[in-house]
């Protein structure tokens, strides 16, 4: 048997990551568990001169699971059933023995070699835990550690080299009364293929009250297992944690408090992150943009290929760098805030208002960075426990506007209503919570369980993270990040970059020159299909404007700026006095100049994050020509705030789910953009056209139950489609 | 024999057993330390009443009342 692979399994909180992080090191990989959208991590290390594979299986309190949700113990229960080869490491924490024995024992029926690593031992006072009687008792070798501190270590490495002498055999007799154990040799011997484990699983599934039997009478021993090894009492919760809740959990101040870390949250990941990104944003532009431009140039490539390389390739490489900081700062903030174990005492507080929403408390923090960007907002969504939760946060993120977005509402209300505009900005926002809010409703009734996930959680003590182990986590999140969203916005920039720069000329399709580019010609074709929402066919910038928009909303402003104004595109003429170093230089300058304007957004962080725009003066006047009413430019902005958000926060969606959802979430946003914004105009210009906008009225009536139709119909169809998870 | 949302904040208790509760959370419940015979103390309770945070072998569990309606429990007085 090869007994080479090593099984973390043990209660979430109990030390297991510390433990898989001080085996491993960085010898790392992290992708997910086929099928699903849970986090699977691996690594390796060498013992003796032999390599041993580690696997840390999701946390887990009990391996007899019922309902889809605890999608972590089925993921673990699984493993562990058809698992033939490999040693299992149940780590138990010292200080809550009695709860941790009670998935050891489910472990030991299954009848694998095993190791019980006790940890967090410095928690306990040094001889309250007799070990050794402890491993008498269990039948298995015990071993003691700290993992934080790397006390105990060597003996556990002893065990692991001795795993070979580990005998599988259970040698633990529980006490089931005489039924169970007649009703599950009786299965054994009518399916010779089933093990003890499982056969006790499936009795206790069939069986009204069985599973109740079972748990009395494995807590039973594991109290006398407990009463026999520890010399004394348990210590109760640690005075520290006992302070911070009266603050964190307290009736009144918890609230309060809890808004208060996620201003700070905001303010850490978008105003901090943010004041790193516009050197990330100009540095990669002049690596991968203008500097590849210009190496083109220089090698005289056409300039289709340019355009490929240069403003299609390198936007892209551009882009998906540009989120670095902002990600990052978010991912280390969360992963700060989840170490302490704070999170659990926000999902506590928040509750009760998310579940009228039809959301467990922890998705606040998603959707509140979602104001910020959309793109953390939706990759934070990983830290929701239930995958239905985290599909539905992640398609109701998208509504919540980003800072792009104000950053284009804040330019039209400037030039359309001068007086009263914030108030239209907050409409606009809560119009966008309103949708977001209808999604999760539409979701729960179609495609997803109608069920509320259950808040059963603990909650840990809270202890101070490891920086490095902060870092580390975050790092690899980011790389994954970059891997992953890269592969989607990369093709996609591609596409729209080179064909906003190519234009149609007398001599064929070139850079620069004279003519509209390509992305021009495809705006003026599709512009009719606007009109509804009150775009005047005239208006084709607005529509490039909102094709351009689907790269990423930063761009908006400046593609209406310059197709306003009538200019030509980026041109090259600019490549030719394009100078590296001075635009590095430039680029790493933005940093103190951001971060001392930090000041400011101390009092509003989301009105701080917005971006540096304004239109043009010239442009500004011209624009009033083109949008004939003020109901139009409502009905755009509509549109701007929920229609496809950009291809980013899309490649995080294909991440952080699946496929099948980053398409549902274009359609939808996009569906329910069109209707809305297209609803708005049509009942806002009745006057002007009784008929036909009854009749579009009517038409969109009709589509929204068709579509409903539609989806409950093939429901059982797209479920399936659904819950295909991204493979690692 | 009381439920749980009759209890108050500091209150001790002893669970009986898990009446009407549905298999599915009970099987959850037994993973987290609850089983008869538990003693529990509702050590926090949320604003506007739910969820409540209580103590039970040594760990501090959040739970909605709902989810927990149907355990009879036993208070201590």
């Amino acid at each position: 048997m090869n007994n080479s692979t090593l099984v973390l399994v043990g209660n979430p909180n109990s030390g297991k990551t510390t433990l898989f992080n001080g085996l491993t090191g960085s010898d790392q990989r992290i992708g997910n568990w086929p099928g699903v959208t849970v986090e699977k991590k691996q690594g390796s290390f060498c013992l003796a001169n032999e390599q041993i594979e580690v696997i840390d299986l999701p946390g887990a309190y009990t391996l007899n699971y019922e309902q889809i949700d605890s999608l972590d113990e089925r993921i673990a229960a699984n493993y562990i059933t058809d698992m033939q080869e490999g040693v299992l490491l149940n780590v138990v924490d010292a200080s809550n023995l009695e709860r941790h024995l009670y998935l050891t024992i489910q472990l030991l029926e299954h009848n694998l070699p095993m190791i019980v690593v006790l940890t967090m031992m410095d928690k306990v006072t040094s001889k309250a835990i007799d070990v050794d009687k402890l491993s008498e008792k269990l039948g298995v070798p015990v071993v003691a550690v700290c993992a934080h501190k790397a006390k105990g270590l060597d003996d556990l490495y002893t065990a692991i080299t001795h795993r070979d002498d580990i005998s599988a055999e259970n040698s633990v007799h529980i006490p089931y009364p005489k039924e169970i154990k007649t009703a599950v040799y009786d299965k054994m011997r009518f399916n010779k293929q089933l093990s003890y484990a499982q056969a006790l699983t499936e009795v206790q599934q069939e069986q009204q009250d069985a599973d109740i039997v079972v748990a009395d009478a494995r807590y039973g021993l594991v109290r006398e297992f407990c009463k026999t090894t520890l010399t004394m009492p348990q210590k109760n919760t640690s005075s520290i944690t006992k302070l911070l809740d009266k603050l964190f959990l307290n009736r009144f101040l918890g609230l309060p408090f809890f808004l208060f870390i996620m201003y700070l949250m905001f303010f850490t990941a978008i105003n901090v992150g943010g004041a790193f990104q516009e050197c990330f944003d100009l540095s990669s532009e002049a690596i991968f943009v203008n500097g590849l431009a210009s190496v083109c140039l220089k090698l005289h490539m056409p300039d289709v290929i340019t355009a490929i390389l240069a403003y299609g390739l390198g936007k892209g490489l551009n882009t998906v760098l540009t989120f670095i900081p902002v990600i990052g700062a978010m991912f280390l903030f969360l992963s700060f805030l989840e170490g302490t174990g704070y999170m659990a005492r926000a999902a506590f507080v928040v509750d009760r208002f998310m579940r009228k929403i039809g959301l467990p408390g922890k998705a606040f923090v998603p959707l509140i960075v979602g104001f910020g960007c959309n793109v953390p907002g939706v990759m934070a969504t990983r830290t929701l426990e239930s995958e239905k939760d985290r599909i539905l946060t992640a398609m109701m993120s998208p509504f919540m506007s980003c800072s792009a977005r104000l950053a284009i509402f804040t330019v039209f209300v400037s030039v359309f209503f001068p007086h009263g505009g914030h108030n239209i900005v907050f409409a606009l926002y809560l119009i966008g919570i309103l949708v977001a809010i209808i999604t999760g409703f539409f979701l729960r009734g179609t495609l997803l369980d109608k069920s509320l996930t259950p808040l059963l959680m603990e909650l840990p003590a809270y202890h101070m993270p490891r920086a490095n182990v902060l870092l580390r986590q975050t790092w690899g999140r980011l790389k994954h990040f970059v891997k992953r969203a890269g592969r989607v916005i990369v093709p996609v920039c591609m596409c729209l970059g080179a064909l906003n720069v190519l234009n149609v000329t007398a001599t064929g399709v070139v850079i620069g020159g004279e003519g509209d580019s390509v992305l021009s010609y495809i705006g003026k074709f599709i512009t009719p299909i606007f009109e509804p929402i009150g775009l005047s066919h005239n208006n084709w910038p607005a529509t490039v404007g909102l094709l351009m928009g689907t790269l990423a909303k930063e761009v908006v402003i400046a593609t209406l700026n310059t197709l306003y104004s009538g200019l030509a595109g980026i041109k090259p003429a600019a490549i030719e006095n394009f100078q590296f170093w001075p635009s590095m230089v430039e680029a790493f300058q933005t940093i103190p100049a951001n971060l001392s304007s930090l000041g400011d957004a101390l009092v509003n962080p989301i009105w701080a994050s917005r971006a540096d725009q304004a239109l043009k003066p010239e442009v500004a006047g011209t624009i009033s020509a083109y949008f004939p009413d003020l109901a139009s430019v409502f009905a755009y902005l509509l549109f701007v705030l929920l229609y496809v958000p950009c291809i980013s926060t899309m490649a995080a969606i294909k991440k952080e789910l699946n496929h099948f959802w980053m398409y549902f979430s274009l359609i939808w946003t996009t569906v329910i953009a069109y209707m809305t914004s297209a609803v708005f105009y049509q009942m806002a210009t009745i006057q002007q056209h009784y008929m036909s906008s009854i009749l579009f009225l009517m038409a969109f009536a009709a589509m929204f139950y068709f579509m409903q139709f539609v989806v409950k119909k093939n429901s059982v169809t797209l479920i399936g489609m659904s819950q295909k998870g991204c493979s690692a | 024999m009381v439920a749980i949302s009759s209890m108050k904040k500091g209150e001790r208790a002893k669970i009986i057993d898990f009446g009407q509760t549905p298999k599915s959370m009970r099987m959850r419940l037994y993973g987290l330390g609850f089983c008869p015979g538990a003693e529990l103390v509702i050590e926090h309770i949320a604003p506007l009443g739910c969820p409540v945070a209580v103590k039970v072998g040594g760990t501090l569990i959040s739970l909605r009342l709902v989810e927990f309606q149907h355990v009879r429990l036993k208070k201590y007085e």
